[in-house]
């Protein structure tokens, strides 16, 4: 992957009236990069998508695509492929039509537009279709068909808006893969926006999270999800077990936390923070496990076990502790002990296992 | 037909598709009786008139002789005018409505149903005080000095057409709003971010999704059209002839109701056809929908 800019942000702002829909967005998509837009609704994430896409105009800040200032061109005039959350194919022309339409409209010649079609239906796995009517495909191929339409006229950028949402789930982590390796074969840069974070994780090269019109981190999905930068992050990604406390004594990079509740945890971390500062102290529950009571750990907590769930591969278990409130575990159920509700239980986690979030980071969330 | 009603009731609680047919049936006897009685067998008695003197002569008369063929053309005629006017007035308006703010919305429907409170002839009286000699109109230019003798703009095809236009429009555009807000703005955007100018996006995209409600639009107002008689038989002054003012002429003045009746025949036929027409029309285009 090269570092080019493709597509480029400079303090983009929209306003709807008195609303702030996007903050002063700065962002970069880097060439040949899936980069996905993940937030909540009212996030500003879909604002941001209508801006790149021209469908909304900045009140303030730029747009760049390939070096080019694109922030007040029509959208027609932009050359970007998009993929909408209802496909929005066309549904009085067939399968070939709708997939010719960009290349119609780019007055290109009858026999290359034939041959483009030819080749787009044919990575989407639909040659043969050519002559049907939306109506008469499967949501997957409807979905296909959108696709083929977006990358066939080799578009500077592709962009897609949550467009797996009307699927069913085993079909649509089959299409996520798919869209994902066009992606990459095509080396297309694509910029998509969903609220599913488990969506997010599976297809970005990197993920923005958004929230209020802003951008909270930017980083790898592993970064996103290991070392959230704030206690919003650290929520909308994954299930999180969340300790509220202080910093106490320091031993080189690992910190002693006490919790509002009293317990003190170690957590490496290299943050540089001095003792008492207000921080949030995140244990994945696959990074907690249950243990015997005579076992030696870093960190510990005990309690009984209130709830299981059963997930085929693991299970969740909700353990009530001792001092009130509880902790979600995730373990493989393979080879594990078996639990019941009501059983006395240990759960211990090493100090790298946690990952230390400064508490003013996230106060704005 | 308690019978029925009974059955389709007791059905209710069982067989879903079976209930609502039963009940349907039920409902819809009075309505059926209604029209059978005050207006399927008038029209069958109608056309039986033509026929009674056991000659087909009323019909070579309405099928042979220029003059009646001339009137009926000239109805087709004025029919297809009338139609294509009222599009192409109807549907920016039904776009209006489509893209208005709600208030826009309440106001311009209010525009357009107020005539429906007015009689068609206090409509027509109204035209004719507005393009009379002594009208608004020729009024309002020789104040202007734009001419120096007044003028009569009536009794004539374009005030039969103004006339006709004016009555028959909303029913173009309301068959067109209603496809108009079921197109999927979802879509549009599409076309323009795939690279389609505004243009180009009505025309390949917009009009045809929008086509249905135009041909159901265009076959209530040609139908409706082709059977017009106040407003013609007003505006036109007698200079204009369309078929139902032929056909009361001969009702009215001649007593001859054979020849009436033939003419009534022919109007039907005419008429059904053009629908036969535009439903096949109509089905070849909304096969996508």
């Amino acid at each position: 992957m090269t570092t080019d800019a493709d597509l480029k942000l400079e303090a983009a702002t929209k306003k709807f009236g008195e609303v702030v829909a996007l903050d002063a967005v700065y962002l970069t998509v880097r060439h040949g990069e899936l980069l996905t837009i993940l937030g909540p609704s009212g996030s500003g994430k879909t604002t941001l998508l209508r801006v790149v896409a021209g469908f909304e105009e900045p009140t303030d800040g730029q747009v760049f695509l390939k070096g080019e200032d694109i922030t007040y061109l029509p959208p027609a005039k932009r050359d970007i492929g998009m993929v909408f959350q209802n496909y929005a194919l066309f549904p009085h022309m067939t399968v070939a039509e709708n997939v010719s339409f960009p290349l119609e409209m780019r007055n290109t010649p009858k026999a290359e537009i034939r041959k483009r079609v030819e080749w787009a239906l044919g990575i989407v796995e639909l040659a043969g279709y050519e002559k049907r009517l939306p109506k008469q495909l499967s949501g997957g191929q409807q979905q296909r068909v959108a696709l083929a339409r977006a990358v066939v006229f080799d578009p500077r950028i592709l962009l897609l808006d949550e467009p797996f949402g009307a699927l069913d789930r085993k079909l649509r982590e089959q299409i996520q893969l798919e869209v994902r390796r066009l992606q990459q074969k095509l080396k297309l840069t694509a910029l998509f926006v969903t609220h599913d974070q488990e969506e997010a994780l599976i297809m970005s090269d990197r993920i923005a999270v958004m929230n209020g019109g802003r951008i909270e981190q930017l980083a790898e999905p592993s970064e996103i999800y290991e070392r959230p930068v704030n206690r919003f992050v650290a929520d909308f990604i994954g299930v999180s077990n969340l300790f509220e406390g202080r910093t106490d004594s320091r031993n080189g990079d690992v910190v002693a936390v006490r919790t509002t509740d009293g317990n003190l945890f170690k957590v490496r971390t290299p943050h540089g923070v001095g003792p008492g500062e207000k921080v949030v102290l995140l244990v994945r529950p696959e990074r907690l496990h249950l243990i015997d009571a005579d076992v030696p750990a870093e960190n510990r907590l005990s309690g009984s076990v209130r709830e299981i769930v059963y997930l085929g591969e693991s299970e969740k278990v909700t353990i009530g502790l001792a001092g009130g409130g509880d902790v979600l575990v995730r373990r493989h159920t393979e080879a594990a002990t078996p639990l019941a509700v009501g059983d006395a239980v240990s759960v211990g986690w090493r100090a790298d296992e946690g990952h230390l979030i400064l508490d003013s980071a996230g106060a704005a969330a | 037909m308690s019978a029925a009603a009974a059955s389709g009731l007791s059905g209710l609680s069982r067989v879903p598709g079976i209930r609502t047919h039963g009940g349907a049936v039920a409902l819809s006897l009075p309505t059926v009786v209604f029209l059978l009685v005050l207006f399927a067998i008038p029209v069958l008695r109608l056309m039986l008139l033509s026929v009674e003197s056991g000659s087909l002569a009323p019909y070579e008369k309405a099928f042979t002789d220029e003059l009646y063929l001339g009137v009926l053309f000239n109805t087709f005629k004025i029919a297809l005018f009338v139609t294509a006017v009222s599009f192409l007035l109807a549907y920016p308006v039904a776009y209006f409505l489509t893209v208005a703010t709600p208030v826009w919305r309440m106001i311009g429907m209010f525009c357009l149903l107020m005539p429906f409170w007015t009689s068609i002839l206090v409509r027509t009286y109204a035209w004719m005080v507005i393009l009379g000699r002594r009208g608004i109109v020729s009024e309002a230019l020789l104040a202007l000095g734009i001419t120096d003798a007044p003028f009569s703009m009536l009794h004539n095809m374009p005030a039969v057409m103004i006339g006709m236009v004016h009555v028959l429009m909303p029913y173009m555009v309301f068959p067109v709003y209603a496809v108009m807000q079921r197109v999927d703005p979802n879509v549009m955007q599409a076309a323009f971010g795939l690279g389609a100018p505004a243009w180009r996006a009505f025309f390949r995209v917009y009009f045809p999704l929008t086509l249905p409600g135009v041909l159901s639009g265009a076959t209530l107002v040609f139908i409706l059209s082709m059977g017009f008689f106040i407003t013609p038989a007003l505006l036109g002054g007698g200079k204009v002839m369309m078929i139902a003012m032929l056909i009361e002429t001969y009702v009215h003045e001649f007593l001859d109701w054979e020849f009436s009746g033939a003419l009534s025949v022919a109007l039907l036929t005419f008429t059904l056809v053009i629908y036969a027409l535009f439903k096949r029309i109509m089905k070849a285009e909304q096969n996508w929908s």
